[in-house]
């Protein structure tokens, strides 16, 4: 035990006293066991972050089965408005008690009067934010205060309580009545399946860091390794030296640990002004979990320890001195393939077949491709070497390292590709979205509905036109819709549609239209059976027509009446939906998104709107995180790059300086060295575009949005990580080749 | 008769150590000059200075009138790689090159191309007995092979001068020897001139005449007075 | 090692005429130093009146050189007993190098340019010695090896004492 202590001891004061390699190994050795302690540390929050806000969305939840049965006591009349402000979900509670004793839904500390609302602070932020008057259209409350942490599910949510006097007047319609907020339990709880994504996910994140970790801890080894064989002439043997080596790598590995620690505090103060797929978190739900904690300093600990001993690999330690014996490079290619093959398999249910596929097999074989690149590229890269065997003296040099070695050229560069792949597969999807950015099931279809009115009349009809017509760029079409019933079973088996020739020109395609004609799709009886038991004639001389987008799915038959030609009997019928259909003209919905829901607000805050096409970036956070992200990992490779190039030089310093010598001209040596570094890049490259053109079209099939790629976002993660080393390659390169190839290198050391 | 190459006044400082302090050399065509001395005492640096891989801080290096330190990095490789030919204790060849590749360098390096360059690296290995191992690489070579390798290498380009440092140093005795007897023989025969840096009296013993370097200094014979 | 023993040496390995002696003599053993006929005619002679060596039956008339002489069961043990006896190392204790060096100390002369010229010396003869060993056969080459190692040990000496003249100097005229 004090054999230990004495050897952890010497491995230790080693980490400080490499001289200035031996601390940029150090120090790089920490950051990047800091950012995998962060990145850990937040994955073992997640657990936490989950409960804490699926209990407070139980604690509010107004889900009561029993609502009709219900009497009046102290109980409180509840309303919830699902509407959206820019894209983003906007919850709205409408609440009015029937007794001073009625339940306070959790976050607010006494009810709000008739009119008045507690906001979320994210909502009081939009509300004073831009296009807050639009806003302030579906909120015709005034604000009397906020909903605190225990009312929202997170810091970024856009809630509102209002006080309504007149939901008395809609009880068993919209609103019902709960004796008790949180009954049952609304948010699902957590699988196993979430828990298998997020290990996956973590693990990838962890890849880039454990390939940094290992260009940092290789960074200057030699110098360490000599320092160990004179341990070992010293008298330890070569376990011993291993475990000093380990030891050793103790120092950065418990650094990173409290710098990492001290990032995940960081991450976790602004955890709460950052939203992902519409979920924010408050820093006080980012708890790591005990366990996970524990597990976090293991398996960091272990990483770096493995990392070590990795790099130990090959390598023999002896008293007199260090031996490198060559790894053989078994170019063998079918194990390489395992992953790919695996993935492409759990992927190609997409292609495949049409019906439902499990989401979570999917997610698997999509990370198993973006990892397969990892055994491929070493097996590419002197298959890219071999491409061109002659050439000039430079590449003939680069090209024979290429293939003689190819893990040294690709240690660094695999992390790259792993990268770009992931960063490619996203940009394309994102591109994709933007490309045909619109939700319709069909493109004829109009951009927006609202329905919720049952008042069919035409002057009423005309009315909601006008209303939503006030809004510029805006056309507005209402039809109403009643169900024609087969009178022996009573199912539906086609619709009649009420409107006006604009309205129904927006579903069927007609040869000319004026008020009294009537026209029918397929053949329709003569007398229709509707429901409340009327029956209604069919008008004479229909003419036929043809519905159309969406509409076109319809199977059954179909009467298209315009007002004149309405039998009266028909108003005594309660038409199944009134639907006022928008198109936009001139303007996105990102512009009127808000107002059409602020005028239907104005109408009936009960109205349903239903905006197809988007009202806002919903992926522009996303895209955001992605890129920094990216820019994150691919700065990390980047510097990990930086050190294994810098560190081969130093390596081949001596052969360099003999190449000097006999005459290699500088501009020889640094294209050899830059071939030798962008080679495998390029070929990782290549090979990331494909897995992120596969991963990319799988995302798309499964959201069902039309496959295109265009060269934009697939090329510009390729030429950012081309530039990042081409870039580094340079910026180590030119000074390290002036150095290298003054030949002074010969000297002795 | 004038000299090939002449040193003269060579200082040269790393950092706060002087490794030079005033050194001389001549080089006369053809002959082979060792230059000994300890340890430390410069002499590599007398040879790099020589060889216009170092430049001096003082004094002046001249190779057949043209003085090294006067010629920019391009010319004074390009001489390198025409007129001197190096062979040094070790890592000088590529290791992942053969040994005929290794010894068309130069060559190629000088724009030679790779056929006609391998072909005569080929011609000289044949010269030198090595044809068996022209295809092994570095690795695949015990010590001394290397060593004719890189002798092999030195001479292929025919250069008129070819500098050695310490060439026997990794060496046993015997393949010290017989490295030492191809690369004088070879020297010999091509009419090269060879400095041979060496700390080892019986390796100096091959040169027709020696110098030999202490303290940074070649310095003249003292009388017994 | 003296001549008699090499002889006993050689002839045990066939018997020889008095000619063939001296040939296989000079060959291995004399090297810079041929034997004079007379140095073979009173070792032979000596060696028969020990009763190391006779000489074949019919051709006992006529010079040695007719003869053919074959060595004895004495003879042999003679040869064992030479070879079983390890040489003493010399000591080399008393080294002419040296006393030049304290000589020139106790004089007040440069006992660092008698070092110097000594190293003139001995690189000179170890720059013969390799020229005549290129020209040689192996057994040239080894001969000249083992004076080249003993004139490299003699140049570390002079070498390793050249750093210590100034230390030298000031106890011998302390």
């Amino acid at each position: 035990m004090r054999q230990l202590l004495t050897e952890i001891g010497l491995g230790m004061r080693l980490a400080f006293t490499g001289g200035r390699r031996g601390w940029s190994r150090t120090l790089m050795s920490a950051v990047g066991v800091a950012l995998g302690t962060t990145v850990l540390l937040l994955g073992a929050s997640v657990p936490s972050m989950l409960a804490d806000r699926g209990a407070r969305l139980d604690s509010r939840s107004v889900f009561n089965p029993q609502q009709q049965e219900l009497p009046p006591g102290d109980t409180v009349l509840v309303a919830e408005i699902d509407s959206a402000w820019q894209d983003v979900d906007l919850l709205g509670v409408l609440l009015w008690p029937e007794s001073p004793a009625a339940p306070l839904p959790p976050g607010i500390p006494a009810f709000p009067g008739d009119g008045e609302m507690y906001v979320s602070p994210a909502l009081a932020g939009a509300l004073a934010g831009p296009g807050a008057e639009v806003l302030r259209g579906q909120l015709p409350y005034r604000a009397v205060g906020t909903i605190t942490a225990a009312g929202l599910a997170g810091p970024q949510e856009y809630a509102y309580y209002a006080g309504r006097a007149d939901l008395t007047e809609r009880v068993g319609v919209h609103a019902s009545r709960l004796a008790r907020f949180g009954d049952i339990p609304e948010a699902e709880p957590a699988d196993t399946s979430t828990y298998l994504i997020l290990a996956v996910l973590i693990t990838t994140l962890l890849l880039p860091v454990a390939i940094f970790l290992g260009a940092a801890l290789r960074f200057g080894a030699d110098a360490r390794d000599r320092r160990l064989a004179a341990i070992r002439l010293a008298g330890a043997d070569s376990r011993v030296t291993r475990r000093i080596a380990v030891a050793e790598s103790l120092v950065p590995a418990i650094a990173g640990l409290i710098l990492g620690s001290g990032l995940f505090l960081l991450a976790r103060s602004v955890a709460g002004q950052i939203s992902l797929f519409e979920i924010s978190v408050f820093p006080a739900d980012v708890r790591p979990v005990p366990l996970f904690a524990a597990l976090t300093v293991l398996i960091v600990l272990a990483l770096a320890a493995v990392m070590t001993l990795h790099g130990l690999r090959g390598v023999t330690i002896e008293p007199l001195g260090v031996f490198r014996r060559s790894l053989v490079w078994r170019g063998r290619l079918w194990w390489r393939l395992i992953l790919p093959v695996l993935g492409l398999a759990l992927v190609s249910p997409v292609f495949l077949s049409s019906g439902r596929v499990s989401q979570e097999i999917v997610m698997l074989g999509m990370i198993l491709l973006i990892l397969g690149v990892v055994p491929l590229v070493p097996y590419l890269i002197p298959l890219v070497a071999r491409i061109s065997p002659g050439g000039p003296v430079s590449w003939q040099l680069a090209s024979r390292q290429l293939r003689q070695n190819p893990l040294a050229s690709t240690r660094a560069v695999t992390g790259i590709v792993v990268g770009v792949a992931g960063v490619v597969a996203l940009n394309s999807v994102f591109a994709a979205i933007n490309v045909r950015p619109d939700v319709r099931d069909h493109p004829a279809d109009p951009d927006a509905s609202i329905i919720g009115t049952t008042d069919a009349t035409p002057a009423a009809m005309a009315r909601l036109n006008t209303t939503f017509q006030t809004i510029a760029g805006v056309r507005a079409t209402t039809d109403a819709e009643y169900m024609i019933l087969d009178p022996t079973t009573g199912w539906g088996i086609g619709n009649v549609y009420v409107g006006d020739c604009a309205a129904l020109d927006v579903i069927a395609d007609m040869d000319g239209c004026a008020d009294g004609d009537t026209f029918t799709v397929g053949t329709p009886p003569k007398k229709l059976p509707l429901e409340n038991d009327e029956t209604i004639n069919l008008p004479k001389k229909p003419r036929p027509a043809v519905l159309t987008g969406s509409f076109a799915q319809n199977i059954g038959t179909a009467v298209l009446l315009t007002p004149a030609a309405t039998p009266a009997a028909l108003s005594r019928v309660t038409p199944g939906f009134v639907t006022t259909r928008l198109r936009l003209d001139g303007v996105t919905a990102t512009e009127t998104g808000g107002n059409i829901r602020g005028v239907a607000a104005g109408i009936d805050p009960f109205l349903m709107v239903t905006v197809f096409v988007p009202e806002g970036d919903k992926f522009a956070v996303f895209r955001t995180a992605l890129n920094l992200g990216a820019t994150v990992i691919l700065l990390l490779i980047g510097l990990g790059l930086l050190l294994d190039v810098a560190d081969r030089l130093h390596d081949r310093r001596r052969l360099i300086g003999a190449l000097a010598a006999i005459g290699a001209s500088r501009t020889t040596i640094i294209v050899s060295s830059a071939a030798q570094a962008v080679v495998p890049v390029v070929a990782g490259l290549f090979l990331a575009v494909g897995t992120g053109a596969i991963v990319g079209t799988v995302l798309m099939r499964m959201d069902d949005i039309p496959i295109s790629f265009s060269p934009g976002p697939l090329l510009t993660p390729v030429a950012g990580g081309l530039a990042l080393i081409i870039g580094c390659t340079v910026a180590v390169l030119l000074p390290a080749a002036r150095r290298l190839t003054s030949t002074e290198q010969l000297r002795q050391e | 008769m004038n000299a090939l190459l002449t040193a003269e006044g060579l200082h040269k400082a790393y950092g706060p150590t002087f490794a030079l302090a005033g050194a001389d050399l001549q080089l006369y065509a053809g002959e082979i000059l060792s230059v000994m001395g300890p340890s430390g005492s410069g002499k590599s640096t007398l040879l790099h200075c020589a060889a216009g891989l170092t430049t001096p801080d003082q004094g002046r290096v001249a190779y057949l009138g043209r003085v090294l330190s006067e010629l920019d990095d391009v010319r004074r490789s390009a001489l390198r790689r025409r007129e001197f030919g190096f062979v040094f204790q070790f890592g000088q060849l590529v290791p992942e090159l053969t040994a005929l590749e290794n010894v068309a360098l130069p060559l190629r390096l000088d724009g030679v191309r790779r056929k006609p360059a391998e072909q005569r690296a080929a011609a000289l290995l044949e010269r030198l007995h090595l044809s068996d191992k022209a295809k092994a690489r570095p690795g695949e070579l015990s010590g001394g092979q290397q060593q004719r390798v890189a002798v092999a290498r030195a001479l292929v380009t025919e250069p008129k001068v070819i500098f050695a440092d310490e060439p026997t140093g990794a060496l046993d005795s015997v393949s010290g020897e017989q490295v030492m007897d191809l690369l004088t023989g070879a020297a010999r025969r091509s009419g090269a001139a060879v400095v041979l840096v060496t700390h080892d009296a019986r390796i100096a013993a091959y040169a027709d005449r020696g110098i030999v370097v202490r303290d940074g200094r070649t310095p003249a014979r003292a009388g017994i007075r | 090692m003296t001549i008699a023993t090499a002889f006993l040496a050689l002839l045990e390995s066939r018997p020889r005429h008095g000619y063939d002696l001296k040939q296989a003599y000079d060959q291995h053993f004399g090297h810079d130093r041929p034997l004079h006929y007379g140095q073979v005619y009173t070792t032979l002679a000596k060696l028969l009146r020990n009763g190391l060596v006779t000489v074949d039956g019919d051709e006992t008339s006529g010079g040695p050189d007719r003869k053919r002489y074959t060595v004895t069961e004495a003879g042999v043990t003679d040869v064992q007993r030479w070879l079983e006896e390890p040489e003493t190392p010399q000591q080399y204790l008393q080294s002419n190098l040296y006393a030049k060096v304290i000589g020139a100390l106790l004089t007040g002369r440069s006992a660092a340019a008698v070092l110097d010229a000594q190293r003139d010396e001995h690189l000179t003869a170890m720059r013969e010695l390799t020229r005549r060993k290129g020209q040689g056969d192996l057994a040239d080459r080894l001969i000249c090896d083992h004076a080249l190692f003993h004139l490299d040990a003699d140049l570390r000496w002079l070498e390793h004492t050249a750093v210590h003249l100034d230390e030298l100097a000031e106890q011998v005229r302390g």
